[in-house]
């Protein structure tokens, strides 16, 4: 099949970096859900997993009662498709999967569980598998139907369409505009130039004035890459370049644009053009540009046809395309699902765990197509294999380690919901080596507490019914503060080193305790003091109703009962100890290293 | 460099079995025994010899892995990051020098005769 030479064009307003905000989601996009439970395989035996070892994690399950707490999702992750097609088909990789994948579903189905599988939106799978589901969403959707899968998860290895892994790094092209020096605008009473760096309005973040061999330019207009921890996943991700044209009549005008393109980031080829913003936005261009020379050779382009209202008008000179492009990847599977439903296999749910790593910000459009979306890269890249549990880091580098997807993550709480669906910050790392038991019991306290996916991931045969591995993945009580029907994602309302925003601060620094609260559906509130840092703290920390309430009042079923309550039952989520606290004052003095209290609190 | 030639250096068998053999221990997969005459790229080699340390070799894996971001490039192959940090650690395969101290894996450049051929030799316990 030949592959498209560019991304394709856009025509429904929906896919538009303009609707992000505007909560609509696509046919077939199912809402309501809460965030999935389960089992994948990627952190147990990375590619190395297959049928019998499959078959020996179901049976885990069900033998430690897993099953009946919500771990129903059993999800094959890279590995285990044959490395090409068969006919144009997916086909499963036969020395490990002899039994091929619907007689897999089945067996599955048939112990009561669901069956996951996954795929990329690139050409190929990130083990390198050529089997990516890009112009191929339709049949591979059928296909997934004929296997009656229950979820999948899809990756962004070697997309065509941005520099993801193992991508052309020159695919930045489409993901940045080039640098730009000036517009010429003609009609509508206007014959003017308009300098870049002079009349220019640098608009959202990234874009900057800058000297290039003397020349004032402005670059930087694209979407932030968010695969790796620098950047902030709150406030603008992306920047235009904007101008004020203000117009004597109505009518069509000419616009040339003084550019130089790049294949890198910051300086790309692929150029919007737009008048306007919001439900008026009108689009006269967008496509790549002829190329420059060099990123300092500034051409001109050739006339461009834009449209002008009386009065004042924004001109925007953008590149959404990293986060468009992207969305409308995954759209097309989800299209090729409804496609086959409509053709008459049965409708069915099937759960899309988009896996992008954040590098396109999916915290902005993922509800849009999908039920999660990954925040960030992996949370370890030293995955383990049949008799090896891998290895999991508290705090690492990059992206690996659970602070490091629990930092970013943490402020995430606006993006999640019912209506949208769960941050991802990656499959659990409970019982790989690394992790002691408090830190284990911290990393499920955040993941419950932040609506993240509950994803196991080792290697079920270590675990045994009542040791502290099963102990921590079953606690029940803090499975329900994940599965609250309420759907609220905790809200960070305290924290040592942020007093002013801890909502709203990405905080990198682990020497610190963070407050977090979750309100529930039956009126109680979840409150977790957690300690990030490897050293005990002997701090007290206080948070009281008020400070519950006015981080929470909307969103809690009912703030005043909470905060006229005459008294608290509070109970301890780890050790299931209960009190009565009747100031509304909660507080904790010291917590130990990497440790984590969790109350539930009821009002009386 | 080829895999069946580097597999041959590496087994220390000319032996038309030793793809199978490479398979049957799990250092290759069933994709790559029926490709043997595909070239191999740096990130190939790093796989292969880590995969090769510790199934054949029974050298364990270095704990502590951060010590390799100094590869600019490592993230960049998410599937073997362990795998070029282990052998990038072990001092097996070696990293690339560009101006300004920037240093890369180049995981995805092929690799020469030679890069392989020193790889295989600095390999302990063989």
């Amino acid at each position: 099949m030949k592959l498209s030479e560019r991304p394709m064009e856009i025509t429904d307003r929906a896919f538009r970096f303009d609707s992000f905000t505007d909560g609509s989601v696509v046919s077939g996009k199912k809402c309501g859900r809460l965030p999935a439970m389960g089992w994948n395989s990627w952190n147990a035996f990375g590619s190395g997993n297959t049928e019998v070892l499959t078959k020996a994690m179901a049976e885990k399950i069900v033998e430690l009662g897993l099953d009946k707490l919500g771990y129903k999702y059993i999800v094959l992750d890279d590995g285990c498709y044959k490395s090409e097609r068969v006919n144009g088909l997916l086909a499963n990789e036969e020395e490990k999967f002899p039994s091929g994948f619907r007689a897999l579903a089945d067996h599955l189905h048939s112990m009561g569980l669901k069956f996951g599988m996954y795929n990329d939106i690139g050409t190929n799978l990130c083990a390198g598998a050529a089997v990516g589901t890009c112009g191929h969403e339709r049949e591979d959707a059928q296909t997934y139907i004929d296997w009656d899968i229950d979820f999948i998860k899809v990756d962004n290895c070697y997309y065509l369409w941005d520099n993801a892994t193992f991508s052309n790094a020159e695919n930045a092209k489409y993901t940045y505009a080039p640098a730009i020096k000036s517009i010429h605008v003609t009609g509508c009473g206007v014959d003017r130039t308009y300098e870049a760096e002079a009349d220019g309005i640098l608009f959202g973040n990234g874009v900057v004035i800058t000297e290039e061999d003397g020349v004032e330019i402005v670059k930087g207009i694209g979407t932030f890459d968010g695969t790796g921890p620098d950047h902030s996943p709150v406030g603008d991700l992306s920047g235009e370049l904007r101008f004020l044209i203000t117009a004597d009549e109505e009518g069509d005008a000419e616009l040339i644009v003084e550019y130089a393109t790049g294949r890198e980031s910051e300086t790309g080829s692929w150029l919007q053009i737009a008048v306007g913003e919001g439900e008026t936005v009108e689009y006269f261009y967008d496509d790549l540009l002829p190329e420059s020379e060099s990123k300092t050779a500034f051409i001109k382009s050739s006339s461009i046809k834009i449209r002008l209202n009386k009065g004042e008008n924004i001109l925007r000179l953008m590149n959404h395309r990293r986060q468009e492009n992207t969305l409308c990847s995954y759209a097309e599977l989800v299209k090729g699902f409804e496609e086959a439903f409509k053709n008459g296999s049965s409708r069915k749910d099937i759960i899309l765990s988009i896996c992008e790593w954040g590098k396109t910000q999916p915290q902005n459009w993922g509800y849009k197509v999908g039920d999660s979306w990954r925040i960030l890269n992996d949370i370890t890249f030293q995955v383990g294999a049949d008799g090896d549990p891998g290895k999991a880091n508290w705090s690492g580098d990059y992206t690996t380690g659970v602070t490091n997807q629990y930092n970013k993550a943490v402020i995430m709480d606006e993006f999640a919901g019912l209506t949208k669906g769960w941050n991802d910050p990656d499959m659990m790392m409970i019982g790989m080596d690394g992790l002691d038991e408090t830190m284990c019991k911290s990393h499920m306290t955040m993941w419950c507490m932040m609506n993240s996916p509950l994803m196991l991931g080792l290697d079920l045969r270590r675990v045994e019914k009542g040791d502290w591995i099963h102990n921590i993945i079953s606690n029940k009580e803090l499975i329900d503060l994940n599965q609250d029907a309420l759907g609220i994602q905790s809200k960070r309302i305290y924290s040592s080193l942020e007093k002013e925003n801890p909502d709203k601060v990405y905080l990198r620094d682990n020497k610190r305790v963070d407050v977090l609260a979750k309100p529930l559906s039956d009126g109680s509130i979840a409150l977790a003091f957690i300690n990030l840092d490897t050293a005990d703290t002997h701090e007290k920390i206080c948070v009281d109703n008020n400070l519950i309430i006015k981080y929470l009042r909307d969103k809690i079923s009912d703030p005043n009962v909470f905060e006229k309550a005459s008294s608290y039952s509070v109970k301890d989520l780890w050790n299931g100890n209960t009190f009565l606290n009747e100031e509304g004052k909660f507080e904790v003095s010291g917590i130990k290293a990497c440790d984590t209290i969790v109350w539930r609190i009821y009002p009386q | 460099m080829k895999l069946q030639r580097f597999i041959s250096l590496l087994m220390g068998n000319d032996g038309s079995d030793c793809i199978e053999e490479a398979h049957r221990l799990g250092i290759i997969d069933k994709y790559e025994s029926e490709h043997s005459e595909n070239t191999l790229l740096r990130k190939d080699v790093a796989r292969i010899l880590h995969l090769y340390m510790t199934k054949e070799l029974e050298i364990g894996d270095e704990a502590d892995i951060s010590p390799a971001s100094v590869l600019k490039d490592l993230y960049d192959c998410r599937v073997c990051v362990n795998h070029i940090a282990q052998v990038y650690l072990k001092g097996i395969m070696k990293a690339h020098a560009y101006p300004n101290g920037l240093l890369l894996f180049d995981s995805g450049l092929e690799i020469s005769d030679e890069e392989a051929k020193e790889a295989i030799n600095i390999l302990p316990n063989r």
